[in-house]
This record gives C-alpha cells, sequence and structure tokens, in this order.
C-alpha cells in the first residue's frame, strides 16, 4: 500500500514537474504565476511524500519492493536500515529527485515584479532537469518495483556502506551536486534573458549566488564526510586516493570555487560575466558527469554501486541534450556579456581571476586523469590506468600558487594596489610565517621540501586572516561610532572559510609528509615502537556484534614514560548475511596526531600482519572542511533574499 | 577569433561525449581496466 503511494507519488510528481515546464513556456504572467505556484509546490510535496514512503517501505523491511528486498535485511539496525534508502542506485535517484524540487522551490520564492521572466525561465529549465531525472528513475530505476512472491527475508546490504559518515555523506554531496543545476538554470535563462542593461543583469547573477554557495558548501562537507568515511573503513591509513568517485565529486567542487569566487568579482566590479555564465553550465554537467561515471559501468572503482549500460545510455543521452543546448546557447548569445574591462594583477579582482584560471587547470587535469584510460582505450584498446603519482605531480604543484594569491587576495584592494604598498602591508605576514614556519618545522623535527612549502603556505593564509581580521577591527569600531547597520557581514564568512583552508592544508600537509607506517606480523603478547609509542598486541578476541561476527584485537598503546595512553580494538569483521568482510581500523584521536591501527590476516601460529599508522593533525583537515562549511552556510544566509512577496 | 573560443567547450563537449557512447555500445568488461586502488584493496 504504502509502496503503491510512494510509485504513484513520483508519477505526480512527473505531472508538476510537467506542469511547471509547459506553465513556463505561456505568455499570460497570471496564468504562469497560477500554473508555477501549484506546480512547484506539488512537485516538492509529492517528491517528498515518494521519498518517504521509501524510507517507511524500508523502516517495516518490506520485502514486497524489489529495492528493499535487495538492499535490507530484518537484523540491520534502524539507522542502516533508513541509510540504505539513498546508498543503493534507485533510492539516491529519489534522493536526488527530491533535491532537485526543494531548490526548485527556494528559486520559485525568489519571484518579484522585477525578475519575472528570469525566474520563469530558470523554473523551466529546473522542470526539464527535474523531468529528465524522474523518466529516468521511472523507466530505468524505479525504487517501488514489486516482487512476488515476497520472500522472508533481503539480501543486506553492502557492509562497507554500514557507517554513520557514510549515512550522511550522500544527501550532503547530492545538495551539492544538484544545486548546481540552480546555477546551471540561472546561467541558461540568463542567457535567453532580452535585457541589454547591465545593472539588469548584475541583478540576476545576484540571484544565483545563494544557490551556488550552498551547492559548494554543501559538497565541501559531503567530500570531507566520505574522506572521513575512506580514512576509518578502507583501512589504508590514507583519506585521499584519487577514486573516479572521488574525483567525481572533486572536479566539479573545483569549478564551484571558482564561480563563488567569480560571482564576487560580478557584483563589485561588473566583470567576469561570461566567465560566470560557463563555469555554471560546466559545474552541473560535471555534476551529472560524475554521476554517469559512477552509475554507468564504464569505469571501475572502489565505491561505484551500480553498473549498468542502459541506465548509461539514459543518462549520457540527457546529458547530450542539456549539454548542447546549453553550450550552443552559450556560443551563441554570451557575446552580449562581454565587458571589455582589464583587469589589474594586483587588484582582488585580479586574484580572483588567477585562481579561477589555476582551478580550472586543475580540473581539467583531474578530468583527463580520470577520462584518459577510456580514451586510451577507445583509440588504441589498449587498458592503461593513471595512479596517484599522476595527480599528485600535477595537482600538488599548480594548487601551490592558487594558495599563495589565496593568502593575498583579503589584502588587496578592489582596484589597482602598489606593489611597494602591498610589501609594506605585507611586512608583518612575512614575520609571522617565518616564525610559525620555524616553529612547525622545529615541532616535526625532520625538513621535508614539500612539508616547509605545506607549513609556509598555511601560516601565510593564517597571517593574512589574522591582521585582516585587525584592520577590520578597527574599521568596525570606526563604522560602529557612526552606524550600526554598516558593519559588513560578509567578510566575515570569507575569513572562516579561509581559516577553514589554511588548517586543511596544514592537516593535509602534516599527514602526508610526516605519516610513519609499520607494516609487520605480530603474535600477541609482542610489540612495537613507532614514533614515541610503544602498542603492544594484547590479545585477540571473537566478538559478536547486532549483524556480524569479528575477530577483535586488543591492543595497548603506552607513551615514552610507559603510561597507557589507550587501548585501540581494530575488527576484522564478517557480515554472514551477504556474505562480506570488512576491516575495522581503530584509531585514537587527539589535536597532535592519530595512532592508527588495521588486523589483517594471518593465524595464532604465524602471527597476524599488523599495519600501524602515526598520522600528525590529521584532524586539522575536519575541523578545516568544518569551518569551510560554517563559512559557507553564514554566506549563504547573508546572500538569499527571496521576494516578502513573493508574487 | 573569440567566437572560435566560444565553441571550444561545445567541440570539447562532443568530443567526450562521443568517447562516452562508443565505450557503452562496444562489447567491454570495464573489471578489465586495471585499477591501482581496487589493486591495492586486493593485496
Amino acid at each position: 500500500m504504502i509502496a503503491t503511494l510512494g510509485n504513484f507519488s513520483i508519477w505526480l510528481s512527473l505531472l508538476f514537474a510537467f506542469t511547471q515546464f509547459v506553465s513556463s513556456l505561456q505568455k499570460n504572467n497570471k496564468k504562469i504565476i497560477k500554473f508555477n505556484t501549484i506546480a512547484a509546490i506539488g512537485l516538492l510535496l509529492f517528491s517528498m511524500l515518494s521519498f518517504l514512503c521509501l524510507i517507511y517501505s524500508y523502516i517495516v523491511s518490506d520485502f514486497s519492493v524489489s529495492n528493499v528486498f535487495q538492499n535490507s535485511h530484518t537484523t540491520k539496525p534502524l539507522i542502516y536500515k533508513i541509510s540504505a534508502v539513498w546508498g543503493n542506485h534507485e533510492g539516491s535517484m529519489l534522493l536526488w529527485i527530491l533535491v532537485l524540487a526543494i531548490f526548485n522551490f527556494f528559486i520559485f520564492k525568489l519571484y518579484n515584479k522585477i525578475n519575472f521572466s528570469f525566474v520563469t525561465n530558470s523554473l523551466k529549465i529546473q522542470a526539464f532537469v527535474t523531468l529528465g531525472f524522474l523518466f529516468f528513475t521511472l523507466l530505468t530505476s524505479n525504487p517501488f518495483e514489486k516482487i512476488f512472491p515476497v520472500p522472508e527475508n533481503g539480501l543486506g546490504f553492502n557492509p562497507i556502506l554500514q557507517d554513520p559518515a557514510l549515512a550522511i555523506h550522500p544527501p550532503l554531496l547530492y545538495i551539492g551536486y544538484v544545486g548546481f543545476s540552480a546555477a546551471f538554470s540561472f546561467s541558461v535563462a540568463i542567457l535567453l534573458g532580452k535585457d541589454k542593461k547591465l545593472e539588469n543583469n548584475i541583478l540576476l547573477f545576484d540571484c544565483m549566488r545563494p544557490f551556488v554557495l550552498a551547492a559548494w558548501t554543501f559538497l565541501t562537507i559531503g567530500i570531507a564526510f566520505g574522506s572521513i568515511w575512506a580514512y576509518y573503513e578502507l583501512g589504508w591509513g590514507g583519506w585521499w586516493f584519487w577514486d573516479p568517485v572521488e574525483n567525481a565529486s572533486f572536479m566539479p567542487w573545483l569549478l564551484g570555487t571558482a564561480l563563488v569566487h567569480s560571482l564576487i568579482a560580478v557584483k563589485k566590479k561588473k566583470i567576469l560575466q561570461k566567465w560566470v555564465l560557463l563555469l555554471a553550465i560546466l559545474s552541473f554537467l560535471l555534476s551529472v558527469i560524475g554521476t554517469f561515471l559512477v552509475r554507468s559501468g564504464i569505469l571501475t572503482s572502489v565505491h561505484a554501486f551500480a553498473l549498468d549500460p542502459s541506465r548509461g545510455i539514459y543518462i549520457l543521452a540527457f546529458i547530450a541534450i542539456i549539454g548542447t543546448y546549453s553550450l550552443t546557447l552559450f556560443f551563441l548569445n554570451s557575446k552580449k556579456f562581454s565587458d571589455k574591462k582589464y583587469v589589474t594583477f594586483l587588484s582582488r579582482e585580479g586574484s580572483i581571476l588567477i585562481n579561477n584560471i589555476i582551478m580550472i587547470i586543475v580540473c581539467a587535469s583531474v578530468f583527463l586523469g580520470t577520462v584518459y584510460p577510456l580514451i586510451i582505450e577507445s583509440f588504441t584498446g589498449n587498458k592503461i590506468s593513471v595512479g596517484e603519482p599522476y595527480y599528485n605531480s600535477i595537482v600538488v604543484p599548480i594548487m601551490i600558487p592558487a594558495l599563495i594569491v589565496m593568502g593575498v587576495g583579503p589584502l588587496l584592494s578592489w582596484n589597482d594596489i602598489n606593489f611597494t604598498k602591498l610589501l609594506k602591508n605585507s611586512f608583518p605576514n612575512f614575520i609571522f610565517v617565518f616564525i610559525n614556519t620555524t616553529f612547525f618545522v622545529w615541532i616535526f623535527g625532520s625538513f621535508n621540501i614539500f612539508g616547509l612549502i605545506g607549513i609556509i603556505l598555511f601560516s601565510w593564509i593564517l597571517s593574512n586572516i589574522i591582521f585582516t581580521l585587525i584592520s577590520n577591527y578597527s574599521l568596525i569600531k570606526s563604522l560602529k561610532a557612526l552606524n550600526k547597520n554598516k558593519i559588513p557581514k560578509i567578510t566575515n564568512s570569507m575569513l572562516i572559510a579561509h581559516v577553514g583552508v589554511a588548517l586543511l592544508i596544514l592537516g593535509v600537509t602534516a599527514s602526508s609528509v610526516w605519516q610513519k607506517e609499520k607494516i609487520i606480523r605480530m603474535k600477541t603478547g609482542e610489540s612495537i615502537k613507532i614514533n614515541n609509542y610503544q602498542v603492544v598486541f594484547k590479545e585477540l578476541n571473537e566478538i559478536k556484534g547486532e549483524n556480524y561476527f569479528a575477530l577483535q584485537g586488543k591492543f595497548l598503546v603506552y607513551d615514552k614514560k610507559k603510561l597507557l595512553i589507550t587501548e585501540l580494538n581494530p575488527e576484522n569483521r564478517i557480515y554472514p548475511i551477504t556474505n562480506n568482510s570488512t576491516t575495522e581500523a581503530a584509531i585514537h584521536t587527539n589535536l597532535k596526531r592519530d595512532l592508527y591501527i588495521v588486523l589483517g590476516d594471518g593465524n595464532s601460529d604465524k602471527g597476524r600482519v599488523i599495519r600501524i599508522y602515526y598520522n600528525p593533525l590529521v584532524i586539522w583537515i575536519w575541523i578545516g572542511a568544518l569551518l569551510i562549511f560554517m563559512g559557507g552556510l553564514i554566506s549563504m544566509k547573508n546572500n538569499y533574499n527571496p521576494s516578502k512577496n513573493s508574487i | 577569433m573569440i567566437k572560435k573560443l566560444l565553441a571550444f567547450p561545445l567541440i570539447l563537449f562532443f568530443f567526450i561525449v562521443s568517447i562516452f557512447f562508443y565505450l557503452l555500445i562496444i562489447e567491454r568488461n570495464p573489471s578489465d581496466l586495471p585499477s591501482a586502488l581496487i589493486d591495492k584493496k586486493n593485496t
């Protein structure tokens, strides 16, 4: 019954999306408003209802629904019954549609008399994109498909996906991917617009900003959660592996970063409009291409969860339609957005432009690395793979100038700046960088050129934020004396996000450069030293979890004063329902380092393979990502201005 | 010249989509593609 209601709700969502698309083609403004109000609300309500129906089917273990049978089991904990809804292809498409409907509703709320035709065009494009995904779901991936006879129990859920971080990772990521659909719709709507007045067009670009910020912010935290999951679940001691699935989320993030900053330049200096239009289109196309790569079976990946070429053909056809339409429109209509203004190198807009170019180069390099095996295969038939050495040797050196520019950006004004004045202003920063870098190199006690560069970049960005804060504080103090309302809010979000980037660089640098690894065979009772810690393999026990059996190691960690620091219990789990095994790393975290132990194969006679990692400052990667997320949220709040009387 | 540059994303897009399409319609096994990460996982 509930499954039938869910299925019916998807069809109703399709009807409302179609209504919105057709009504947006009308010439009569009153009719458009009337139908679009019904359509936007109806689409949101029914896509939400269908999603809730699927969640309910999972909670009550309704195995008459094929999707529940394929991905759930009665013994599964409730949280994983719910997260299994979006942990499979069909359910995740339903979530994708729900997020599309939410963004559609927020676009609808922007309606006012000035932007009427622009919002109507945006809703038309958004409805078209939603229709594409609704048809895809109904024709190839219906999550409410029934099976008969009804099985007594389900097949279970992939154990490596049964994890708290992965329970929230996909929804966050989808908000990011789908958020770019709003930027895409706005971009196409601007290109379709007939108004040639620059001031009016700048207002339209302003509408795009909170949606891009939402997409980029949630994509950032979504990627971070995926990375946290990979860190402790895959058991390799690392947090980023340049897997195609990771690259699929990283590429739109890079373009999103460029887009977020370019929109500031559009607002402040009325430049880069054409560039923003292209970035908005490409960000969404890359999000959908990422989905295609993961779900079509065209590439192999450790966590590609749906491999079906027939679905691939559908998504590719959809990409071809929206890509051809939007890029042709860009080719034909973008000329009117040429600003013919020159950007000075030593200015804030100059720093934004340089960062944009670098982000594009990095994105192109990652894209090339991801699709290069496919290009080679289609032309020569040879099968090759592109691994970590390619990405590390290309991406890291290109990102270094971007981070230097990011650090100097807030120091620059929106106009031309005198180089001597800049140097003079930066003098305290150089002193801070020198002291901070010396301190960190002394702490780690070993010299490494990449480590040194990373710490300099971290110190450079941090110093600029500190000195910007000091000068902002003096500015605010003087503004407060004049008029309270003029206190700038937006720079705070930028500063928080940039502190996040600085901490992220610190964590990435320290955990990559100064990581220590020991892989040895150990018997119970034996011990090993890593950094200043003594790790003792105390015992090995068999334990039983809610839906798994496990071998659990007991490791005692002592510091150099022989004081017990912690007990770590890595596990090797076996899930009998799905007949899968997983490795659960045990990690002891503090602000300085992670101690990371993985229990490998072996037996009591020869001992077991134990991997122990000492990872310095890893936690700062996650704290940095969280700060970027918070900065993005604050900026979103400051930039979203729905019409009070929407129509 | 600028007009030609504006067509570049479109041309690149067609090139990429054509490759994807070709790989979808031919008989192939994607797991034949070597994957450094999957190899790492199996060791």
